[in-house]
Order: structure tokens, then C-alpha cells, then sequence
């Protein structure tokens, strides 16, 4: 499922001021027109893939508000549900999957109207939690003559970073970078591997392979302290 | 790869390395060549003087030609006055290769 917002052109002073990444979507209109997975608590059976065909109760950007979908089963039909069972909305989106809980208000012959609180909530799924973080990056090829080029972090945990992609440097999956990040309790030096170079539309995601136990306690206490709102 | 009996406890070996470190909150790459290596450990010998802020203790990538490249964490254990001369502790080899690195020193002194 493409999440790709409309990209500013190179012309416009917006593409200058903002990094080209794109970001899930932050307005429940966005998501007409997506498939998304539902899943009911209680109910064992799979997740059942829904497409969103009208949404509105648009919310304020960085408020919680409630909005309201109707969806449709995106292959076979809905399951028969009653008025006011949960449901668990759920579609990958850059950093994660996003979750939207909500509630059946209305059930159709062959849709749903849901209510549910918005923004959604990210559900991931690594072995070290990652927080939102801007901070200098220098990253240097290894692989062949050394190359340095400095970025800038898009998310960051213990196991890896995902940073703004740099094509002046030319990097391929499997590659070994190192890695020299400045945080607030001093440097951190690591070598880590490109797992995706990414695109104009998608930053570059890098996992880190050698990295001391104590530098990840580091990383560790920086997302915990991120995700806390007592940095940045 | 020669191998050749050094300082006590060490074999000379001469092979092309870079660093990659922080200097002033920047990255910074260094090349040179080994001078002698040790069981977890080897000495150095930079291109051009090392920067301020390479100093004792500083974390850094050591990357070592040894025909094939290997990448190993290490930390700067001394370095001396003209700051050319640095000996590193080798603080996590690349994966499968800590028997290639300390094997050959292992060996190479046990033939001496």
C-alpha cells in the first residue's frame, strides 16, 4: 500500500525547507481510498481487510479528536457484527504500523460506519523501541575508499536509525557503514549495515552490527527520555 | 600478510587501516598502517598526526586491510606525543573474525 503524500517539487521553497520524507498521514481523510486490516478483539477469526470509503469529522492536526470511517470488506464480505463491537484498525506506514481503535456504530449490508480517536497510535514491532529524532549523523563508507557525508536522523533506537537519504554517497543494501553520532552525553561510534539506502520518498534505514552494550544502554535511555518529552 | 615477531608479545605487521572516529562532534577518518598487532590489541601508525580530540579513550571503527577488509570497534589505549603513533584496544571484533585476528598473533607467536 503506497503511503505517499504529494511531494513538494523541487521548485517550491517548501521542498527546501522540509526533508522529502514522507510521514503517515495526519488528517483521516487521507485514508480514503486504503486498505486496512481490522481485527475484532474476541473474535479468532484472521484480520479482515477493509477499504476506507469516505471519512470525515476531519480532526485539528496535533489534537485528539474523534472522526468516522465507512468501510467495505476489500475481498470477501464483512463479517456479521452488531453495534458497538471494537474493532482494530491497523496499516504499515513509515515507522511502523499505525492503530486507530473503533467502535462499530452502524452496520450496513456490506459496510461499516465506525467511530474511533484520532491520531493514530504507532504499534511497533522491533526488538528496541525507536523514538522521532533529529540529530546529526556522519555516515562513512566502508566498503571502499572512505567516504564521510553528514545526515540527519529521522528515528533512532538501540538496534538501528533510519536517517535522510544520502545519494551523494551511493549506498546499496548490505553495505557496512560506520556510523558517529553526537548525543547530548557525548559521542557514539558504531559500524552498522544499510538495510535500505531509501528513496526521495523514504529514508535510508541502517541497523547497527557492532555497537558496545553500553553505548545501546545510551540509546536506550535516549528514546526513553525522547519519548518522555524531556528532550527536543 | 607477513607476519614477522615484533615487540615482546606482538608480530609486526605492516597493513593499510582506517579510522573512523569524532572529533570536535564531527566524523573524522584517519588512514595509516599497523605497526605491530597483539592478541586484542594493535599499534598504529597514522598518515598524518591525529586531530585533538582523538585522545585516550575515544571509541572508534578500525577498519584493517588485511586483503580482505575487517571492521572492529575499538577505543584508543595510548598515543603519543607527535600523535602518529596510536596503539588501539580491540573492544568488539567483526563477528568471526577474533580467531583470524587473535589466531594469527596466537600463532605466529607460537612458531617464533
Amino acid at each position: 500500500m503506497a503511503l505517499l503524500r504529494p511531494q513538494a517539487s523541487a521548485a517550491d521553497p517548501a521542498a527546501l525547507l522540509h526533508p522529502p520524507v514522507p510521514a503517515p498521514p495526519d488528517e483521516v481523510a487521507d485514508l480514503v481510498g486504503w486498505t486496512l486490516a481490522a481485527q475484532m478483539p474476541g473474535h479468532d477469526e484472521a484480520p479482515v481487510d477493509v477499504v476506507v470509503d469516505d471519512a470525515w469529522d476531519r480532526p485539528a492536526a496535533a489534537s485528539t479528536a474523534p472522526c468516522s470511517l465507512r468501510v467495505r470488506a476489500a475481498g470477501a464480505t464483512l463479517p456479521e457484527v452488531a453495534a458497538g463491537v471494537e474493532v482494530d484498525l491497523s496499516w504499515a506506514a513509515l515507522g511502523g504500523r499505525q492503530r486507530l481503535a473503533a467502535t462499530v456504530v452502524e452496520v450496513a449490508d456490506d459496510s461499516w460506519e465506525l467511530h474511533a480517536g484520532w491520531p493514530p497510535s504507532r504499534v511497533q514491532e522491533r526488538r528496541y523501541h525507536r523514538a522521532e529524532a533529529r540529530m546529526a549523523t556522519w555516515l562513512t563508507r566502508l566498503a571502499a575508499t572512505p567516504l564521510t557525508a553528514l545526515t540527519r536522523t529521522v528515528d533512532l533506537g538501540a538496534g538501528g536509525l533510519a536517517v535522510e537519504r544520502l545519494p551523494a554517497l551511493g549506498l546499496v543494501p548490505g553495505e557496512a557503514v560506520a556510523v558517529v553520532l553526537v548525543l547530548p552525553d557525548g559521542p557514539l561510534v558504531a559500524t552498522a549495515t544499510v538495510v535500505d539506502p531509501g528513496t526521495p520518498q523514504r529514508p535510508a534505514r541502517i541497523a547497527f552490527e557492532l555497537i558496545t552494550t553500553a553505548d545501546q544502554d545510551r540509546l536506550m535511555g535516549l528514546v526513553h527520555q525522547v519519548e518522555h518529552g524531556r528532550l527536543w | 600478510m607477513p607476519l614477522q615477531e615484533g615487540r615482546p608479545g606482538t608480530v609486526a605487521l605492516s597493513v593499510p587501516v582506517w579510522l573512523v572516529g569524532v572529533v570536535a562532534e564531527r566524523g573524522w577518518v584517519g588512514t595509516g598502517r599497523t605497526r605491530d598487532v597483539r592478541a586484542g590489541g594493535v599499534a598504529l601508525e597514522l598518515d598524518e598526526p591525529a586531530p585533538a580530540g582523538v585522545e585516550e579513550g575515544a571509541a572508534l571503527v578500525l577498519v584493517v586491510d588485511w586483503g580482505e577488509r575487517h571492521r572492529h570497534l575499538a577505543r584508543v589505549a595510548r598515543i603519543d606525543r607527535g600523535r602518529r603513533a596510536v596503539a588501539l584496544m580491540i573492544l568488539k571484533p567483526e563477528s568471526g573474525h577474533d580467531q583470524v585476528w587473535d589466531g594469527a598473533v596466537a600463532a605466529a607467536l607460537a612458531a617464533g
